[in-house]
């Protein structure tokens, strides 16, 4: 990310400056302007969401929803012991109902509690290629800049599209 | 699916009526995360959206698309998503910075403004979270894990913009 915001900064500043020495300041200031203005949109797509993810968890159904995936996870991380299977549940659960916030902690401890190097990659494969269900700062980010076609129902088909893509080439490629 | 998300929030509200669970005190809880987050985010934001208009105004935007462009049309992505699709990996922040100039620039619904849509909503920062996951682990050579999720979410960004071909 440095090297690219380095390149992106340097270049770019060079260009203009060739080009029109003037237009380099006010490209800085207009930057600055639209994060600001950007700011308000982006706190009440948060700020709509995160209440909703905290119900999830205080009404248990995070939990439950990790229930129903522990079938799956034994399937997906062979030979674990219990403490990272619950640790995994939270984690898929966290990330199917776009809690970001929940997913990280259970995530990383079941990084901790799992034995298997290949299990521990595919966990890694499947954090990276997003579990979540309904995209919901996309969509709120979208609604405010008037958007009206549905993009939830593709949104869905190539995350679970990427997820099986995943899966397969761990379970293919990587030995444990 | 536009009844999707009122359904989910009337049943969540209906939920914590069941549960007993408090709503004003869940608001209070979430909104003051959300706070925290967005204050948190603004200098990621910034640094990335005063690149994206130090792009803009170097021309080096429209230089880098028409150098892609062969490429982009040949996989039926729109040449405009480089900048977002080289970024997204790396962060959300700006991923989300690129995302909403996307939407300025040519409008929501347009082509371009859905597959971006659909991209980032099924797409992660993938070089982040095998960093902070790897982290707590003493795996060695875990660049098998940055390749398989790099492979997939391309493959998930072409299919994503044929799909956003059938929404109309």
């Amino acid at each position: 990310m440095n090297f690219l915001l380095l390149a992106i900064y340097l270049c770019a500043t060079v260009l203009i400056t060739l080009e029109s020495p003037t237009a380099l300041l006010p490209a800085y200031m207009d930057g600055g302007k639209n994060t600001i203005a950007f700011i308000p949109t982006l706190f009440t797509v948060y700020a709509t969401w995160i209440p909703i993810t905290k119900i999830f968890e205080k009404s248990g159904i995070s939990r439950k929803v990790g229930k129903l995936l522990t079938p799956i996870n034994k399937r997906l991380f062979p030979d674990e012991n219990n403490n990272a299977y619950s640790h995994l549940s939270l984690n898929l659960s966290a990330n199917l109902l776009g809690m970001g916030g929940a997913a990280t902690p259970s995530g990383l401890d079941a990084m901790k509690s799992m034995t298997n190097k290949k299990n521990r990659i595919m966990l890694v494969v499947l954090n990276s290629t997003s579990l979540q269900l309904i995209p919901t700062t996309v969509i709120g980010l979208r609604a405010n800049a008037g958007g009206i076609k549905d993009v939830i129902l593709p949104s869905l088909i190539a995350t679970v599209l990427t997820t099986i893509i995943a899966v397969v080439l761990v379970k293919v490629f990587v030995k444990s | 699916m536009s009844y999707l998300i009122p359904i989910v929030l009337i049943s969540t509200f209906t939920i914590s009526v069941i549960k007993k669970i408090n709503l004003f005190d869940s608001l209070v809880e979430g909104i003051s995360e959300a706070v925290k987050l967005t204050i948190q985010l603004i200098p990621y934001l910034c640094a990335v959206f005063i690149a994206i208009e130090l792009l803009r105004v170097s021309g080096a935007s429209e230089l880098i698309a028409k150098v892609v462009s062969p490429i982009f049309t040949y996989l039926g992505i729109p040449k405009e998503l480089i900048e977002l699709l080289v970024i997204r990996p790396l962060s959300g922040s700006g991923s989300i910075a690129m995302l909403e100039n996307i939407y300025k620039t040519y409008g929501a619904d347009s082509y371009v403004g859905l597959c971006a849509s659909v991209i980032m909503g099924s797409t992660e920062t993938i070089f982040y979270v095998s960093a902070v996951y790897f982290s707590v682990t003493e795996d060695k050579k875990t660049g098998v894990a940055v390749a398989i999720s790099l492979i997939a979410t391309f493959i998930g960004a072409v299919v994503a913009c044929a799909l956003c071909r059938f929404i109309t």
